[in-house]
């Protein structure tokens, strides 16, 4: 339902631009700093997507992103946090409470926000990236 | 400029003269004439007084950074000092990035060339650099020259961030905000989130590099 906080136990993906992605294939830090004028981080919910696993909702992800034609590039890449963690390292870090609620698109049915925090929260962007492995890192486009 | 000042290096007066000749030089074609409306002799007098007022704030940037150890021309057989009045009086990001390279940082300036060509190709939601930011970024890390070439991000406001990470979860950034100041904030990898260690802040320049020195591991080459 539209605005519902997610369960800690489940997993957002973030699309990071070609510019936000660095030399070694991970995110950058400037991947997880929110737009003042949204006022959330944009994610996705991926258990939403009821899939039988994380790879195939990130597939998922990618086709809903083609289909409202947003021009995904293949140096592009989806990070996934879980949403827990994410809570968890801002609170216990940083003092901070984030909030990461389902704001369903009219396009997007699966849109999320992390809530919280604004661009100038350099220290939470850092939190975020530092939770991302390898292997929570996704190609935007298949077989990128 | 007093070249007795013993407040400043002679070398410092080298820069400013340097890159206010480069602004001065280009002034023609940055400031264009605006149809004469008052006279011939007021529409010239405003087009000086806007070189000079670009001069004049050339002279002041020169000046802090070059008491934060940019400058060089010559003393380390490089081509800082020009490259400094290259990247003060730059009006384009790839001109102040030509002028990166010219300083010696090639790697960073090509990470950055590379920034810029995917900010301007067409691609959803990326923002274009602002100039300030990267100007900032660009004498710092001339000046820093023991600093092992960051990666650069790009804020949603483009702003620039010069950025370090290891592959076990430590990760320091500093985001070069126009008039000298560097907000920063960096984690180091630990057992869990309540052991690992932590600094934030916003400071200028030199503040900003000592407060993260415990972090200096991951921006140090072979760190």
């Amino acid at each position: 339902m539209n605005g519902d906080p997610l369960p800690d136990a489940d997993h957002v993906s973030r699309y990071c631009k070609p510019s936000a992605v660095a030399s070694d294939g991970l995110p950058k830090v400037a991947a997880f700093l929110p737009r003042d004028d949204e006022g959330h981080l944009s994610v996705n919910w991926l258990e939403y997507l009821d899939c039988p696993d994380l790879g195939t909702a990130v597939e998922s992800v990618r086709s809903t992103f083609q289909a409202k034609g947003y021009g995904l590039r293949p140096t592009g890449r989806f990070a996934v946090l879980e949403v827990g963690a994410v809570k968890t390292a801002a609170a216990e870090g940083l003092g901070r409470r984030l909030r990461i609620h389902h704001l369903p698109l009219e396009d997007d049915r699966s849109h999320a926000g992390i809530l919280g925090y604004t661009i100038e929260d350099l220290a939470v962007a850092v939190e975020l990236r530092a939770l991302v492995r390898r292997e929570h890192v996704h190609p935007a486009v298949s077989g990128g | 400029m007093n070249s007795s000042n013993a407040t400043v290096s002679p070398a410092v007066e080298d820069v400013c003269r340097a890159a206010i000749f480069e602004a001065l030089a280009r002034a023609p074609r940055s400031t264009p004439v605006e149809p004469d409306t008052l006279g011939p002799s007021v529409t010239i007098l405003e087009t000086a007084a806007s070189w000079v007022g670009e001069a004049a704030g050339i002279g002041a940037l020169a000046a802090r950074y070059y008491r934060q150890g940019v400058g060089g021309t010559g003393a380390h057989g490089d081509h800082r000092g020009i490259a400094a009045a290259r990247i003060l009086a730059a009006t384009q990001p790839l001109e102040l990035i030509a002028a990166l390279s010219l300083g010696g940082r090639h790697a960073l300036a090509e990470r950055i060339r590379e920034l810029h060509a995917m900010t301007t190709d067409g691609t959803p939601d990326e923002p274009l650099i602002v100039l300030a930011s990267l100007r900032e970024l660009a004498l710092f890390f001339l000046g820093q020259r023991q600093l092992a070439d960051p990666e650069v991000g790009i804020r949603p406001d483009g702003l620039l961030q010069a950025e370090w990470a290891s592959a076990t979860g430590d990760v320091l950034a500093m985001n070069f905000m126009p008039g000298g100041v560097i907000q920063f904030a960096a984690v180091s990898a630990g057992a869990g989130a309540s052991r690992r260690h932590r600094v934030q802040g916003e400071l200028p320049q030199e503040g900003a590099l000592n407060a993260i020195r415990p972090f200096a591991f991951l921006m140090d080459p072979g760190g």
